[in-house]
């Protein structure tokens, strides 16, 4: 055979052509989704990580946080609200623990090995969506020692007006006379 | 490929660099020629599924990397395709990620996109029963060193120019037409 005989066979090669559509699909929403859960993470734990320590900051260090007295006004602003009274914790302790939650969720893997009889537990090792559990773990943990020192301050131990965080100014509700 | 494409190639890609959602649009332009290479060099659909997700994998990974300046985005991710392909025959024809782990890994229903592979793996079969010439000209290939196998394949099967396969394999236009020669002569000795 020819040079030339050869290449004119394979230029006229009649070549396979594939279809496959569901691959694409399927790659574009797994290229997709490994960027999704660490968004929507981000967005869902940076304001009440931004809250947190700019309490930390603000009334630890006497640190001015850029934004954070805006913050807290309109936190403040919400807990007084007749018609919004969840958005506070909603945002404050909802939003970090569905961050927790989905990046978990992204980076975690079960499988149950029958014929060991185990259950195996893998963690991806992604730096982003460990940074935003690490942060969100942070805001929860440090959410529930607030807590629990404000109960330390309800009335019978101390004035309903006081909190660790000088936030709320006002007495609770159905206490102002005690 | 046209000044046009190239240009919005170019600027998809540059978009991509600070918003990864436009890395969708480049996508959606290359998947199909890039599947059908990796596919008609493998001659396996599942091969070409899990490098073709590999290929595009790096490419996203890759993007800020890219300069405007260097080669066409068409040939930056056929060389990426070359690569895994290249890397692939190495490893004794075992891609390193199957598409379907990277699925489930990213939380989506992995038996459900089985059962459309399934039926798409099925169509790449009979259509590979079907271009019967080109199957024994693909097994013949595979018969020859690699670097002559790319060359052989990136001009005929893809239709590529002698410009393009340069830019895609990062080489002197003289070379390959050097290695295009040596392998058809290869290539030659076999199908005879």
């Amino acid at each position: 055979m020819a040079d030339d005989e050869l290449r004119d066979r394979l230029k006229n090669l009649e070549r396979p052509t594939f279809r496959a559509e569901a691959a694409k699909a399927q790659l574009k929403l797994t290229l997709v989704g490994t960027r999704t859960s660490s968004r929507v993470g981000i967005a869902l734990v940076l304001l009440p990580a931004v809250f947190v320590f700019g309490v930390i900051l603000h009334y630890g260090f006497g640190l001015e946080v850029p934004g954070f007295s805006q913050l807290e006004d309109f936190l403040s602003w919400t807990d007084h609200q007749k018609y919004v009274p969840l958005l506070s914790p909603l945002i404050m302790a909802g939003a970090p623990l569905a961050a927790l939650a989905l990046n978990l969720l992204a980076i975690m893997h079960v499988e149950v090995d029958r014929a060991r009889h185990e259950l195996v537990v893998t963690f991806k090792l992604r730096v982003v969506n460990i940074v935003i559990i690490a942060v969100a773990t942070l805001v929860l943990i440090m959410l529930a020692m607030h807590a629990v020192a404000e109960s330390g301050h309800r009335p019978g131990r101390a004035s309903a007006t006081e909190s660790t965080t000088g936030l709320d100014q006002t007495p609770l509700p159905g206490l102002a006379a005690k | 490929m046209s000044s046009s494409v190239s240009d919005t190639d170019r600027g998809l890609i540059e978009r991509a660099k600070v918003d990864p959602e436009a890395f969708g649009a480049l996508f959606e332009r290359h998947f199909d020629p890039i599947f059908g290479y990796i596919a008609r060099r493998t001659g396996d659909y599942d091969a070409a599924r899990d490098l073709t997700s590999e290929t595009f994998l790096k490419a996203l990974k890759n993007v800020s990397r890219y300069r405007v300046t260097d080669v066409p985005v068409s040939a930056w991710l056929y060389a990426i395709a070359t690569n895994e392909i290249r890397l692939y025959f190495r490893r004794g024809r075992r891609a390193p990620l199957s598409l379907d782990q990277l699925s489930a890994d990213a939380g989506l229903d992995v038996p459900s996109w089985s059962e459309l592979a399934s039926s798409e793996r099925e169509s790449a079969d009979l259509e590979l029963e079907r271009t019967q010439e080109f199957a024994r000209v693909q097994r013949a290939l595979l018969e020859i060193p690699i670097k002559y196998q790319e060359v052989i394949a990136l001009r005929f099967f893809e239709e590529k120019s002698i410009a393009e396969v340069a830019a895609i394999l990062e080489k002197p236009e003289g070379t390959v037409k050097s290695l295009l020669s040596r392998g058809l002569a290869r290539l030659r000795e076999i199908l005879k």
